[in-house]
């Protein structure tokens, strides 16, 4: 048994040395570029809390632009946003990892982080957008298991546990590394390595439970990130509205967060190539696969885009003409092309062409779909408000339009700064890219072992 | 100008109400009578004025309900005995079965405004169905909600956070093993 | 329920106590419970003293606040028992005065633009001639709003009243998304409704007061039927208001609706002048109905401007 094993946990000596340089220096020392990217998130985030707090304070009349017909604004759209980058994590890592697509191993731990920062932030942006968030203990004391909010309440913490569990436990033997490898670290820091890493010794039987957990955890996840994204599409079609009052719903949304996760994999894969000097394991290979993916659910997406989109308006039944042709042709024509064009069709054709899927074109094209898929789930929310069944008359203007307040724009600006410090942060504390799953891979099949305890 | 219309209308209401009571200063009586004949309904107002029966004067029946009074057919007048016969429907709903019922004199040109009331069991009694309240459902309070809903969720919560119960324990085995490796060195 | 009832007792006991002081309290108990003119009503109730007794007195003892104690909030939950209010609008004797709307908010206590009941105009097809639609909660027996509440701030009660509890609403609107008639309305603290709403805590002077008070800041608002008048009888503003008696509302187990004037059989009321609900085909089975707009009272005369811009 164990020699089966030890094949695995193993690698040559010298490529690990050279591999665990490359992969703990961004832990080593912090570049005044790092310094400035810092300061900035952590302003951004400060502003959000103050306009947050601005808006608690007085009157959300006037600190936002919700009314009584739009009152689900550009928090709710985000954190539909925010709950399909979530599923990052089971794609480029859960997913890839259970196929056996070796090329996930150096893109695990990256993705994992961001699913982690963008439920987060997720969660946090419901809560803004809460009208009395002094009464959310009252989910708990009066928690109606019938409500679609509380399933996304529960689906919302499990998911982010078992993201931050199967983060940390593959995270055990990086941080031996890390402990016995980096040296000049305050102290705090090594004691902080030294207590994570739980007694790890790199023994047979720890690899075996390492392993198996690891993969147990994988396999859960996986459902575990459909079902929020999914959970979070029915706080929609559990609804009456005719827009989005379809059973085609969740799939749409799911393969939404697939096609946002490719892109934000390619965004944060190509950053950190970029910034701390990783092009030996972030390789043009992982953009040529990520451009790949990005064409594959473009099309999935394009398709359920048919499903959801098309067909009613091939019918165009009374309760849909309101909000389809609004979307087709009226005031939000131009906004909803952009979207399908930007967010669809760019992401669809652009990466068919192997130049497209060079680094610097894959991560404009991301950026790209990034920004479309932002405002395709506006699109679902604000516009799907504005067009009730019962027509909306006799109410002041600012009633009958939305466009977010500065302090709306501001919170969500923030939420944005949130995930990217938490994954910044994480990067400057612990190796973005697990260097035993890395080296595992590239060891496969090698004679020459060395247990690297 | 307003103001004179004004002025001017509620002198001529005075002076016709004065004219009008004047008018209504008979007070009549009416005694109500209840009886059932071969399962119909029949209600008899009585009425006298000074002790003489009243004859030709328009009885209006009415039933209590919760906001107003719910007239019952048009008025009826009283025959050469006095006596105004109402037959009274027996669809008219009531929790217990008891009906309050009005007999009226309104708006008659010698008699005053009169008003005697009886109770009596006439009503068909209706259930109150609150099933889509009480019943287990989706729409329900948190304590009715289906029992297989409950169950499935609870199955479900339960298996992941056993799963996520299961791999911290792991970890703590993990660090079992480290010391136990540690000692053997 | 006995213990709901000992909990709040023994609440409002010790709110006494810390008034009076221990001695004080003490030596109140020993006089009361001696004290034969106070009626008793034989019901015992324990009370704890301040010194951390259990005593027993007699439950007219206890100052009693029905209003603040969660038995008589639960109480609310349940509804008026052996009561199912409905109401049907005839449509043909709308003529958009909004005198209802206005009467409405003066009731509540609420300031234009929040509108419990709106009037909209629909017109269904362009051969077909328009007609005022006066719309509010319609307190559906399947409602899909007190479906998606995550914490039973909007509940069903069993006189067919959806009601709302401030007090526990977090605010997250999905009842406002749920509800396919639009007929809720959020307080997002507009801050002359809030300096309102201070002004007018305690007014009652309105003769159609309803004490059912505006949500509290950041919770859902609606129609709530007038709850408080309609247990005692007396018809809602709206009803009252209307100068053309084009609302009737009443009680289904009664069969019985009134606009105030005129009282009528319910169900042949429905069937004479084919009564219809709106959105029939939504499932959420309304407890307000609508007379078509046939036979009407008024020519359709469109309105000249806007009422409701103030922002």
């Amino acid at each position: 048994m164990s020699e089966n094993i030890n094949k695995h946990e193993t690698f040559t000596q010298a490529e690990y040395m050279v591999m665990k340089d490359d992969l703990l220096r961004p832990i080593e020392k912090v570049g005044k570029a790092g310094k400035i990217w810092i300061a900035f998130l952590v302003a951004v985030l400060l502003a959000g809390v103050v306009a947050y707090i601005i808006q608690e304070t007085k009157s959300k009349y006037v600190t936002t632009s919700l009314r009584d017909y739009t009152m689900w604004g550009i928090y709710i759209s985000n954190f539909l946003f925010m709950v399909a980058i979530g599923l990052v994590g089971v794609l480029m890592s859960a997913i890839l990892k259970l196929t056996n697509f070796e090329w996930y191993r150096p893109l695990s731990r990256i993705a994992e982080v961001i699913a982690i920062g963008a439920i987060m932030f997720g969660g946090i942006s419901i809560v803004v957008a809460m009208g009395r968030p002094d009464r959310l203990l009252n989910l708990l004391l009066h928690g109606r298991i019938q409500s679609p909010i509380i399933w996304d309440v529960i689906g919302i913490t499990t998911d982010l546990t078992a993201c931050i569990i199967l983060l940390f436990i593959p995270l055990i033997p990086s941080l031996v590394t890390c402990k016995n490898h980096l040296k000049n670290l305050p102290k705090w820091q090594l004691k902080m390595y030294n207590m994570l890493s739980f007694g790890w010794q790199g023994t047979p039987e720890q690899w075996q439970i390492l392993k198996k957990t690891m993969k147990t955890l994988t396999a859960l996840v996986i459902p575990l990130g459909v079902l929020i994204c999914t959970i979070t599409a029915w706080l929609f079609a559990t609804t009456l509205r005719a827009e989005w009052d379809s059973t085609n719903f969740g799939a749409y949304f799911v393969s939404n967060a697939f096609l946002l996760s490719v892109a934000v994999m390619t965004f944060a894969t190509f950053v950190f190539r970029k910034a701390y000097n990783l092009e030996k394991y972030l390789t043009e290979m992982h953009f040529d696969k990520l451009g790949q993916a990005m064409v594959l659910m473009a099309l999935i997406h394009g398709y359920f885009n048919i499903n959801e989109y098309l067909i009613p308006a091939y019918k165009m039944s009374g309760l849909h003409e309101n909000t389809l042709l609004n979307l087709f042709v009226g005031k939000e024509a131009g906004f909803y092309w952009s979207v399908v064009i930007f967010g669809i069709i760019v992401p669809f054709l652009l990466p068919l062409f192997p130049k497209m899927r060079k680094p610097l074109p894959l991560f404009i094209i991301s950026i790209v779909v990034l920004i479309a898929g932002w405002f395709r789930l506006y699109l679902i929310v604000i516009p799907g408000l504005l067009h009730p069944y019962l027509p909306i008359q006799d109410v002041p203007a600012s009633w009958t339009h939305y466009f977010p307040s500065a302090v709306e724009m501001t919170v969500v600006a923030a939420t944005f700064a949130g995930v990217l410090l938490v994954v910044t942060l994480f990067s400057r504390y612990f190796p973005i890219i697990s260097v035993w799953e890395v080296a595992e891979g590239e060891l496969e099949g090698k004679e020459e072992i060395f247990n690297y305890k | 100008m307003k103001k004179y219309n004004y002025f001017l209308t509620t002198c001529l209401s005075i002076l016709f109400s004065i004219a009008t009571a004047f008018a209504q200063d008979k007070v009549a009586k009416i005694a109500l009578t209840f009886e059932t004949v071969d399962s119909l309904h029949v209600c008899k107002a009585f009425v006298t004025s000074e002790g003489q029966p009243v004859v030709e004067l328009p009885i209006k029946l009415s039933v209590k309900r919760l906001f107003t009074k719910l007239p019952i057919g048009d008025a009826v007048a009283t025959d050469s005995t006095g006596v105004a016969t109402f037959e009274f429907p027996n669809d008219i709903p009531s929790k217990d079965g008891k009906l309050t019922i009005f007999a009226s004199i309104v708006e008659d040109e010698n008699f005053m405004d009169t008003e005697v009331s009886g109770e009596v069991k006439w009503g068909q009694i209706v259930v109150s169905d609150n099933s889509n309240v009480d019943e287990r459902s989706f729409s329900a309070g948190r304590d009715r909600a289906p029992i297989y809903f409950i169950a499935i969720s609870l199955l479900i919560i339960g298996l992941i956070w056993g799963t996520l119960l299961y791999a911290v324990l792991q970890v703590f085995k993990i660090k079992r093993l480290g010391k136990l490796e540690e000692i053997k060195e | 329920m006995e213990k709901e009832n000992n909990n709040s007792s023994r609440r409002n006991f010790l709110k006494l106590g810390a008034l009076g002081g221990i001695a004080l309290a003490g030596t109140a108990i020993a006089s009361a419970v001696t004290d034969e003119s106070t009626k008793a009503t034989g019901k015992k109730v324990k009370v704890l003293t301040a010194d951390g007794k259990l005593v027993e007195i007699d439950s007219s003892l206890v100052d009693h606040h029905a209003a603040n104690d969660d038995y008589s909030k639960e109480e609310i939950r349940q509804g008026i028992e052996g009561k199912k209010f409905i109401r049907v609008i005839d449509l043909g004797k709308c003529a958009n005065e909004r005198k209802c709307i206005t009467g409405c908010q003066k009731a509540h206590n609420i300031l234009a633009p929040v509108e419990y009941i709106k009037v909209k105009k629909m017109q269904n097809s362009p051969l077909e001639s328009p007609y005022w639609f006066p719309t509010m909660c319609y307190h559906c027996d399947n409602p899909p709003c007190t479906k998606v509440c995550p914490v039973d701030a909007t509940f069903k009660r069993s006189d067919g009243i959806v009601a709302m509890d401030y007090d526990r609403c977090i605010g997250c609107k999905f009842c406002i998304a749920a509800c396919p008639y639009s007929a809720r309305t959020f307080n997002f603290g507009r801050p002359e409704q809030v300096k309102y709403s201070e002004e007018h805590k305690n007014d009652t002077s309105d003769p159609n007061h309803c004490s059912t008070p505006y949500a509290q800041e950041g919770t859902v608002a609606k129609c709530d039927f007038c709850t408080d008048r309609s247990a005692q009888g007396l018809l809602p503003a709206c009803v009252v208001e209307c100068p053309n008696g084009a609302i009737y509302h009443g009680d289904e187990l009664e069969d019985v609706v009134t606009n105030g004037e005129d009282t009528v059989r319910l169900k042949k009321l429905l069937a004479d002048r084919a009564g219809y609900r709106q959105f029939e085909e939504l499932g959420t089975k309304p407890r307000v109905y609508y007379l078509p707009p046939v036979k009407r009272d008024f020519p359709f005369e469109d309105a000249t401007e806007a009422q409701n811009t103030k922002e």
